[in-house]
This record gives structure tokens, sequence and C-alpha cells, in this order.
């Protein structure tokens, strides 16, 4: 007060013309500009329009701007031990098909057979007669063979080959084939068995069949040459080149990758043969970068599994704040800066709605009962006992629950949330608009309004509602807080919005694994604080407004 | 006086029995899982009956099997007896498991309500006695915020700070792991250690509105013309606060807080759960999960009566307190 008169003070002698009753000197302000001055006036006030301006910038502006929605999922690649190779011993033996030929199926277990028990020649399944020329340790050629007439003690080239140890020998241009009862066969080629793989230096090495033979040929009998297709490979130990350069390698274990696509050149197979062999735990290759990866090796009876940490694209869970993610990700891997806002225009509009529809039926029910009174009023006034006294909490529980066993979409949960949170929400609204009408209906402006016959219908709108409408603003600010908190909880108990609906209260939900609790600060904070703040700002306007529309409270 | 409080009553019981029948047709609608599990489970047992014919059986037990209106005047019929019948997720009567949980939410409600009380009041008279001041400011921001904090955000953060960090606290329950090897008097400090965290979330929930309530009303009685009179002669501002404002000021507080003495039974339903302290809230939690029909119906009935014996006792003390009610 003091300082207003401060201020008369100065206007007096700053305009010492000015008439005591000049127009000038007192400005006149409306009823409605002077609430909204007192209101201004209020620091909480402005502080909470501030703070609701910006949730409401912050979830529908922000949700626009950013580039992510709610329910959007992040992946993100991370190092996991997986496998990478596989090796095992070599101990069946490996078929090199000849071109156009075909094998028995069951080739695999009658050669084991045939050649432990040392015979030469074995019968299929089928029916069919195959020989087995050998042509050093572990590595046969396969013939089909078919009886022929031919005597073989007569023929040179069949001592030939008997000196040499083989079973094989051409004679007149027709190959035939002897076993050990000294019987001839007519034979075909069909294919070289070993126990050996071949790995070519280059990745897309491909061998032919006379290669193999002759090179497997060449490695049994222990040449330093061989030819096949026309070339001249030399032969060094295990290793076959061609024109001095590294060509292919031969091994007695068997590479494969565990994602096809991968090539495992000779060198990497060498390097993990000789940490096989020196029983190391894991040993270290240069990838085609040149890095250097550690591989760790796992042996099994013979069968070694090479492990290598593998980058392994994973839903991107509880990452932390950073610059992608500004507020982090969720359990489901979804931004939560994203669902933050989508979640705050679900909590603000789910306010707004059930404070709408609140206001609404409690004007209208309140207004004829304040209005019309007696029975009607009594009567109306029991229906707002009753619905007053229906417990609120356990039955939004139970109205979440049987959502659930009808398992109701996230949308049409957020609706009928809406209208049950205002069924239940109306009577507060009703009862101040009844008494206040109640009040209203006795005074003197109200009796003069009757006295000059103007119909029910404007005196209850033009007279009645405006007087009320200062209290219904100050409930509804206060009670848009009460609704969000109620949505909050409610989703916070897993019965109001669901996922992939965001709502702040389902934010903190993640909170009821105490692990998330315990570690994951991010998650749930920022969710509590926007309710809270949001809240907050709705009681600070409600307070500020209260106090602008009634100034007896100001001393 | 006498017809007043009879009229009351007997409006009560009519608003009761309207209360109960939407909370009865409400619970209808929910899912009776229930009655099925129970019905595979005795139907898988040898020489049993029919699932189907278990249904029935277990549905006219339950009175599912008549219409809403029928069904609502058997159970009032036995309610009225105060035979609410049997739990099905306890498997105990109704009665017997909430007078075995009542009082843990009693005592959380009695404490809650006696700090409430403590820090409320004075809080309250202090912002009034210097309205826009610095205390003034404060108090307010401070009920707001506790007005406006989510309980269970607030007793996560508690939760938090005390059990996670600090390790003080436990993070549930009523009872701590060595309970069974304390002394009687351990066991009581053992069960008040754990509802410290419970109380504190409610306290600071709750304490706003009474603050504000407060503040309201006594700068509604300052502004008034006896203290204006009690000021002019000269009182000192001690005697006027304590003496003439303090005294007015306690009319609608009292009133207030003898309509929300009923309220002590009510439990917290989910600060309960939150902490699992097992009140009469985390039970009846636990059963509006499991579709425990019988329980839910008499917890939702029995919070109805809470509250119209709380307006009727409020109605009453009204008239007790404040003489010039009574004269009118």
């Amino acid at each position: 007060m003091s300082k207003e008169i401060k201020n008369t003070n100065e206007v007096t002698e700053n305009k010492n013309e000015m008439h005591l009753d000049d127009a000038n000197r007192v400005r006149v302000l409306s009823p409605g500009m002077m609430v909204l001055k007192r209101f201004l006036r209020n620091r909480l006030a402005i502080v909470g329009i501030v703070i609701i301006v910006s949730m409401f910038l912050f979830s529908f502006v922000g949700g626009m701007l950013c580039p992510y929605s709610q329910s959007q999922v992040f992946y993100t690649t991370e190092e996991i031990r997986k496998d990478y190779a596989g090796a095992t011993k070599i101990d069946q033996f490996q078929f090199q098909i000849a071109d156009g030929a075909q094998l028995p199926s069951d080739i695999y277990s009658k050669i084991l057979i045939a050649t432990s028990t040392g015979k030469t020649t074995f019968e299929s399944r089928e029916g069919a007669l195959y020989g087995l020329d050998k042509l050093g340790e572990n590595v046969y050629v396969v013939y089909s063979l078919e009886e022929a007439k031919l005597l073989l003690k007569k023929n040179a080239a069949y001592q030939e080959a008997l000196e040499a140890g083989r079973n094989s020998f051409e004679s007149d241009g027709t190959l035939y084939f002897a076993d050990a009862d000294e019987n001839a066969y007519t034979a075909t080629e069909v294919a070289v068995a070993s126990m050996s793989s071949f790995t070519g230096y280059a990745a897309d090495a491909k061998f032919s069949y006379e290669f193999y033979k002759n090179a497997l040929a060449a490695v049994a009998g222990g040449e330093k040459s061989f030819e096949a297709d026309g070339t001249n490979y030399t032969v060094d130990g295990d290793v076959i080149s061609l024109d001095g350069s590294e060509y292919a390698l031969l091994l007695d274990l068997n590479f494969n990758a565990a994602n096809s696509g991968v090539y495992l050149s000779p060198a990497y197979k060498a390097a993990a043969i000789e940490a096989f062999e020196s029983g190391a735990k894991s040993f270290t290759f240069a990838d085609d970068n040149g890095t250097d990866v550690e591989y760790e090796i796992e042996n099994k009876n013979g069968q070694y599994i090479i492990k290598k940490f593998q980058e392994t694209r994973v839903i991107d869970t509880y990452a932390s704040p950073s610059k992608a993610h500004w507020v982090g990700t969720d359990a489901n891997g979804m931004d939560l800066l994203a669902r933050l806002m989508y979640g705050g225009r679900i909590s603000l509009l789910i306010g707004f709605v059930v404070i709408f529809i609140e206001v609404f039926i409690g004007m209208v029910i309140g207004g004829i009962a304040g209005f019309f009174g007696g029975h009607v009023d009594n009567l109306l006034m029991r229906l707002v006992d009753v619905v007053y006294c229906v417990p609120s909490m356990p039955l939004y529980l139970i109205l979440g629950s049987i959502m659930d066993f009808y398992q109701a979409s996230a949308t049409a949960r957020i609706y009928l949330l809406c209208v049950v949170m205002a069924v239940i929400g109306w009577v507060g609204i009703a009862r101040i608009v009844r008494g206040q009408i109640l009040s209203l209906r006795e005074q003197e402006f109200m009796v003069a309004a009757e006295a000059t016959g103007i119909s029910t219908y404007r005196r209850i709108f033009k007279h009645l509602i405006p007087n009320v409408i200062p209290q219904l603003i100050v409930f509804a600010s206060m009670g848009l807080g009460d609704v969000i908190l109620a949505e909050a909880t409610l989703s916070f108990l897993g019965l109001g919005i669901k996922y992939p609906a965001a709502s702040w209260g389902s934010i903190i939900n993640a909170v009821n694994d105490s692990y998330v609790m315990t570690n994951y600060l991010f998650v749930w904070l920022p969710a509590g604080l926007f309710i809270l703040l949001t809240v907050l700002a709705f009681n600070f306007i409600g307070d500020g407004l209260r106090d602008a529309f009634d100034p007896k409270m100001k001393r | 006086m006498k017809k007043f409080i009879i009229k009351r009553l007997l409006i009560s019981v009519v608003l009761l029995f309207f209360v109960s029948l939407i909370i009865y047709t409400i619970m209808r609608c929910m899912p009776t899982s229930y009655v099925e599990q129970q019905a595979m489970a005795l139907a898988t047992r040898p020489g049993s009956k029919s699932y189907s014919e278990w249904v029935a059986q277990l549905n006219a037990q339950y009175g599912l099997d008549s219409g809403v209106v029928q069904g609502y005047f058997k159970w009032a019929s036995r309610a009225i007896r105060l035979d609410f019948g049997d739990s099905w997720y306890w498997n105990q009567p109704v009665l017997a498991k909430f007078s075995s949980v009542i009082w843990y939410s009693f005592t959380l409600g009695l404490v809650t309500f006696i700090l409430q009380i403590i820090i409320a009041i004075p809080a309250g008279i202090a912002a009034a006695r210097k309205q826009y001041s610095m205390t003034d400011y404060t108090v307010t921001v401070i009920a707001l915020i506790g007005i406006s904090l989510p309980s269970f955000f607030f007793a996560t953060i508690l939760k938090y700070v005390f059990s996670v960090k600090l390790g003080w606290l436990d993070l549930y329950g009523i009872v701590g792991r060595d309970f069974q090897n304390l002394s009687s008097f351990g066991k009581i400090l053992d069960m008040a250690k754990h509802l410290i965290l419970p109380t504190l979330t409610l306290t600071v929930v709750s304490v706003g509105g009474l603050m504000r309530y407060t503040r309201t009303n006594m700068l509604e009685v300052l502004n008034s013309d006896y203290i204006r009179t009690a000021r002019a002669k000269g009182l000192s501002e001690k005697k006027v606060i304590n003496h003439h404002a303090f005294r007015n000021t306690l009319i609608p507080i009292v009133t207030l807080l003898g309509g929300s003495l009923p309220g002590l039974f009510s439990g917290a339903m989910i600060t309960e759960t939150l902490f699992q302290i097992p009140g009469i809230g985390y039970t009846s939690y636990q059963c509006v999960i499991q579709g425990d029909i019988p329980f839910v119906m008499f917890y939702m009935v029995f919070l109805a009566v809470l509250i119209l014996l709380g307006n009727l006792i409020a109605d009453i003390l009204y008239a007790v307190v404040d003489p010039r009610v009574r004269v009118n």
C-alpha cells in the first residue's frame, strides 16, 4: 500500500497541473483486467505458467521436432564372443567327385569297412560294384566296376600295375581294374577319396578333379611335381605351388567358418593348426586390415572351436544418455526423450479432456440442483453423495484389470480412462457449482434480475454462470494436477496407459524392477520430475487464480 | 441434535445401499478367472466331476450364477450379518484376513496423522501470520510440492536414497530377515524401522493439504472484526494469535480432522504396495490383481462406510465445536 502512495506522490509532483479527479490520474480497470493484473503480480503463478507452457512446447512441439517416434526401437552393436570357425580332424574319407559321376549314398560307411578289412572292392546298397585303387596312405581312387573278360596273367600292363601296388591299369585304351582274387573289371573313374582337405591361397580358387587326383597322388607318392590340366605344379610337403608361388594347401583338418561368406585363408589355418598343436588356449592373427585379432580355442575331443569377439546387432536397452539419445533408452531400446515427449502429450491431454468432461457434467448437475432447489436438489445431491462414496483408487484398479482381461488396445484404454476418471471426478465440481449458485440466488442482483422479468435462460447464462466461473477455473486448474497425478499412478501400477503408448507414469513403471531403480536413474528420474513439475505448476496457477479472483484475501 | 443424527444415519444407510449396489455391479464385470482356475484344478483330481460341472457348482457357491440384482441381494443379506464370505486368494474368511492386516494400516495411518498435525498446523499458522513473507512463500511452496508429489515417485526416491545408496533401511516388507530371532521389544523396533519410509512418504504427500487448509482458515480469522477489536484493545500479538485467532481457527480444523478419523482405517493402497507393508491396502491390491471378488467387494464397501462415517462425524463435530451452528 505504502508503495502505491509513494507512486501517487511522484505522479503529483511531476504533474502539478493535474486535478485530483482528473481521469488520467486514475486508470479504471475492468474486473477482468484487475484479476489479470493481480494474477501477473503473483510470482508463483508466473512460474507455474512458464512451466506449463514449456511442458506443452516440450511435448507437442518437441514431439514434432524429435527425429524419433515413441515406439521406435534402437539397436546397437556389441562385442559378443561368438563362434568364428570350427576345425575337425578328418576321420572320414573326403570325396572329390569326377565330372559327371555320382557316388552311392552309403559310400562313406562302405569305404571305411573296405579299407579297414583290406578289401579292394565293395558293393553298394543298390548292388553296384566299386573298386578302390590305393595311391598312398589313405588316398584312394574310386572306380565303378563292371565285370570284364580279360586274361590278367598275360597282360603286361597288369603286371606293371601289380608291381607298383596298383589295382587299375590301362589296356588297349580301356581302363581295367583287378581285385585281389585277380578278377578283372572294366573301370570308370568316379572319385578320389582322401582324408585331407585343400585350401586355395586365393579366396576364389577352384580346383578341378584332375588337380585333386594328381595332387593327392603326388603328395602320397612323395613326388616333387605333378601335372594337371596341362599345368605343372610343384609339391613341397603339404604345399602345392604354381610357378613358384603358393597355390594350395593340404590339411588333415577340416575347417568350417561359422558364418557363410567368411574365407579362412591357408595362413590363418596354419596359424590355427600351430596353436592346436602347441595346446595354446588362444592365438592372434592379423585380419584384413592388418590389426591383430585374438581368437580363443576350445578343444572338444579333437574338435576345435575357435571363438572371437564379434560385433553383433542387439537392442540398445538402458543406454546411458548420449548424443544420440539425450536421456538414454529404456528396457525396449526406445528413446526416452521421445517417450517423455509423447508421454507428456498423453498426460496433458488426459488431464484436459477429463477436466473438460468433469466441468461439463458438474456444471449441468450442480447448476440444475442449485437453481431449481427443492426435490430436484435433494435427489441430485444424493446422487452426488453416492458417486462421492465410491472409492476411486480400487475402482480404477478393477477397471484396469477388466481392460486387461478384454485386452483393450492402447488407444481404447486412453479413452476409457478419460471417461471413467471424469465420471468419478465430477462430483466435486457439482458441489461447488451448487453451493455457489445457492448463495448467488439469494443475492440482490439475482432478485433484481428476477424482478425485471428476464427469462430463466438469460438469468442462468448471463447472471449466474459468469459468477460461478472464477471458482470453476480455480477448481479446474487444481483438479488438472490431480487428474494427471491419478493417471500417472494408474499407469505406474501398469493398469493405465500401456506399451507401446507412453505416459509419464508408465515410464516410471520401470522402477518395479529394483535393478533398474538402482542402476538406471536416468530412466525414472526425469519422468517423475516432469509429473511433479507439471502438477506443481497447475497448483501454482490455481493458487494464483484463487488469490486473483478473491482480493479479500489480500491485505 | 438426536433427530439430526438419526436423520443423517438413515440417509447414510440409503446411500450405502446404492453405493454397494454400484460396486457389486462393477465387481460382477471383473474377469472371474479364479473360478475357472479353481474348477480346472478340481477337475484334474482323480474321479472328479467334469470341468463344466465344477464351474457351475463354484458359480452357484459364490452366487455368480444369478443375475446382478438377485446376486446383490443375496450378498447384502449375508453382509448385514457381517458374513462377507471367504477370500479366494487368501483361503480364509474375509473378516479374519481383514482383522489380521488392518492394524498395520491403522498404525501407519495414525502415526502419519499425528505427524501431519504436528507439522501442518504450526506451519500453516506461521504462514498466515506473516502473509507474503518468506515464511509464507516457503510454507506454500512446500505444501504445494507435497500435494503435487506422486507418492510412488517420492517413495522411489526415498528407497533409492535410504535403502540403496545409504543402506540404512530395507527396501520392502514389514519385518527384517532375522525377525524371528529378535526379542519382543526388538521385534517392535524392527517393525517400526520398516515403517519409517512409508510413514515419511505418506506424511510428506498428505501434509500439504492440511497446511494450506490451516493457512486459509487462519487468514480468514485474522481478517475478521474480532481480531481487529482484540488488537485495538491493545492485546499483545501473542495473546491475539494464541487465544483469539487460534481457537477460532480450530473450529474448521477439528471438523476436518474429525471427519478424517475413519480414514485411518482405509489403508494407503499405493504406498503400502510400494513398500509391501501387509496392511489392508496392499492386501486388497493383491486381491484386485488376482480377481478376488469377495475381498475386494468387502474392501470397497468398507471404504464407502468409512467415507460416510467421516462425513457424519464432521457434521456432528461441526455442531459440537461451533456453538453458532447449534443455535441455528
